[in-house]
């Protein structure tokens, strides 16, 4: 079966603005290197979880799929199709959707929900005959009576503003839909309401996701495959039952142990993660992990690993890994 | 601006309402506007009449503002000067308040080599005494009443061009903006529908504190000369020829300033007033 999605060897690069003078000096321009080496595939109806801290490049991995951000280097594919020109973006734009991490701040705040809601057939020119219809038959599939079509986006609560973006991203009937933390910013139990209902979503449309997100707990619940992201480099890439049963990577094993535990007493203290994420403009030499990795050896101070497959659909970027 | 109209149309009348400066201001720039548009109806006298055997009255039953140096009524004159002031500084604010907009939209939205140019251009009119461009355009184009209002325009265009340039750059790069590139929304529909309702409503703000102002420089100019060509009244021009004849009539002076304070001091009252009561922030008060 071919992928939804693929993206390989994806790297994105900034250089800081540098003022007209000193570009005529011969120092190269100081690079900062956001994501290198990006290699993943999302298969059909898949849900893919990539995982991360704040700072890892998550979101900006999100940006790069949809186009937003531009990659210094790699290649996009949708459905066996490459991503290079705007019109191969706008046409992947038809088929898959992005949701953004703030729900309230990513509805045009003028405008009421039913409007927000069949945007996006509007700007495919197919704007239905009878909106106000088409908007309520949208809100009733993620749960929403019609009512709310007539509200603006500051009068709805965090887990209605994240249904009617659910709605809007499922719209056009796509083929994948991209998720930055789907339950950022709300409570445990809307957090539950919304995964339950993207779940639902996923069997009823046969939809791939892509979610992305800090919360470990929710990526074990939901998807079937998880990608691990620190620093702008894929670290461990493998299926769920895999990833928790045994990890291979440190910095993995390091999240699982820091996830709270409903007993206390078997939480590993020993193995959770110390200290903050590295700043991107002072990556560390070799592996980007070293300074924080509970087994660092010399090795990993000088190399940097490289992601190599091990077994069945897994892969690690790691010296010594976790057998 | 369709949002705050209709959200609060009501609750913003009734928030003007309770303040007791708000209201003045409304009653006084609403009594401006009905002379303004009545002015034939209601002022005693043709302005321009002519009656010299009467000239320097003091005010009387026949005259309630007295005359001026041609004998001509005050009273229809300051009426007329109202018709005048407003029309200017309501045609200037609003074509100006239009080319700000448009300016402050391509330069916030359109590609940076063209945002650096009108940024440019903006500081380089704003660096220049306004009277001093003032006198410079008026010099090429002549006094009158166009001249004026081109100068008012070209005096407050940069200002209002900036704001919306600077609401403009801190929305494109909000998500909501971000969500409708992803859905593959064209940048014409970004601009009319996403970004000029939320950046149009401040500026309807700003120019409406900015009428005073107008109306002031339209009487300076003309007071000096430079506006409105004599025997058309205008508050500036009334209040120069109350000045020439001060030893002969202090009184004119008086009346002839008059509506110019009370209209800088109205449409500065409806303005606060109008601002605090469109912020959805300011509308909740502790209950005590």
């Amino acid at each position: 079966m071919s992928a939804v999605f693929e993206i390989r060897d994806g790297a994105v690069d900034l250089v800081p603005p540098v003022p007209v003078l000193k570009r005529l000096s011969p120092d190269p321009a100081l690079r900062i290197n956001i994501l290198r080496g990006i290699n993943f595939a999302i298969a059909p109806g898949e849900v893919l979880g990539l995982v991360g801290e704040s700072g890892s490049g998550k979101s900006t991995l999100a940006r790069v799929m949809v186009g937003l951000q531009p990659m210094s280097q790699g290649s996009l594919a949708f459905e066996g199709k490459p991503l290079i020109t705007r019109q191969d973006f706008s046409a992947f734009r038809r088929r898959g959707a992005l949701m953004f991490q703030d729900p309230v701040a990513s509805l045009s705040p003028r405008r009421k929900v039913e409007q927000l809601v069949i945007e996006p057939f509007v700007i495919q020119g197919q704007a239905p005959p009878d909106l106000s219809a088409r908007a309520a038959q949208l809100l009733e599939r993620v749960g929403l009576p019609a009512s709310i079509g007539q509200r603006y986006p500051h009068e709805l609560s965090g887990g209605q503003a994240r249904r009617v973006c659910v709605a809007r991203a499922l719209a056009l009937n796509p083929s994948l839909l991209i998720a930055d933390e789907p339950t950022a910013g709300l409570d445990v139990s809307v957090q539950a309401e919304i995964l339950n209902l993207m779940t639902g979503l996923k069997t009823d449309l046969g939809l791939s996701f892509l979610i992305i997100t800090h919360n470990l707990a929710m990526v074990r619940h939901v998807s079937s495959r998880i990608a691990i992201l620190y620093l702008g480099r894929l670290v461990e890439l493998g299926t769920t039952r895999e990833i928790f049963a045994r990890p291979a990577h440190h910095y993995t094993q390091s999240l699982i142990a820091s996830e709270p535990q409903p007993d206390p007493r078997k939480r590993r203290s020993d193995l959770a993660l110390k200290g903050e994420i590295p700043s991107v403009l002072a990556r560390p030499v070799g592996c980007a992990f070293h300074t924080r990795c509970p087994a660092v050896r010399p090795l990993c101070k000088t190399a940097e690993p490289k992601l190599a497959a091990t077994n069945a659909g897994r892969a690690t970027a790691c010296h010594y890994p976790i057998t | 601006m369709c949002s705050v109209a209709s959200r609060g149309s009501r609750t913003a009348w009734r928030a003007l309402r309770a303040d007791a400066l708000g209201m003045m201001g409304f009653v006084i720039v609403a009594t401006f506007i009905a002379m303004a548009l009545f002015a034939p109806w209601i002022a005693p006298y043709d302005p321009l009449k002519i009656d010299v055997a009467h000239k320097f009255a003091t005010p009387s039953l026949s005259h309630f503002a007295g005359t001026d140096q041609l004998g001509r009524d005050l009273l229809s004159r300051l009426i007329y000067g109202a018709r005048t002031a407003l029309g200017i500084a309501l045609t200037a604010t609003g074509i100006a308040g239009l080319c700000g907009i448009l300016l402050g939209i391509i330069a916030g939205y359109g590609p940076r080599w063209l945002d650096a140019l009108l940024v440019l251009v903006f500081d380089s009119l704003t660096s220049l005494p306004m009277i001093m461009l003032a006198l410079a355009v008026i010099t090429v184009l002549g006094p009158g009443t166009a001249t004026l209002i081109f100068v008012i325009i070209i005096i407050s265009v940069p200002g209002y061009a900036r704001f919306i340039r600077a609401q403009t750059l801190s929305l494109v790069r909000s998500d909501f903006i971000l969500a409708e590139r992803v859905m593959d929304a064209s940048h014409l529909r970004i601009i009319l529908i996403h970004l000029l309702p939320n950046v149009a409503g401040q500026l309807l703000i700003v120019l409406s504190m900015d009428i005073p102002i107008v109306i002031m420089l339209e009487a300076g100019l003309s007071y000096l000369s430079l506006g409105v060509k004599p025997p058309t009244p205008s508050w500036g021009n009334i209040l120069y020829d109350a000045y020439i004849a001060l030893r002969q009539s202090p009184f004119m002076v008086v009346v002839a300033g008059l509506p110019l304070v009370l209209a800088t001091l109205g449409f500065t009252f409806l303005g606060e007033a109008l601002r605090d009561a469109l912020d959805p922030r300011l509308q909740l008060k502790v209950i005590r």
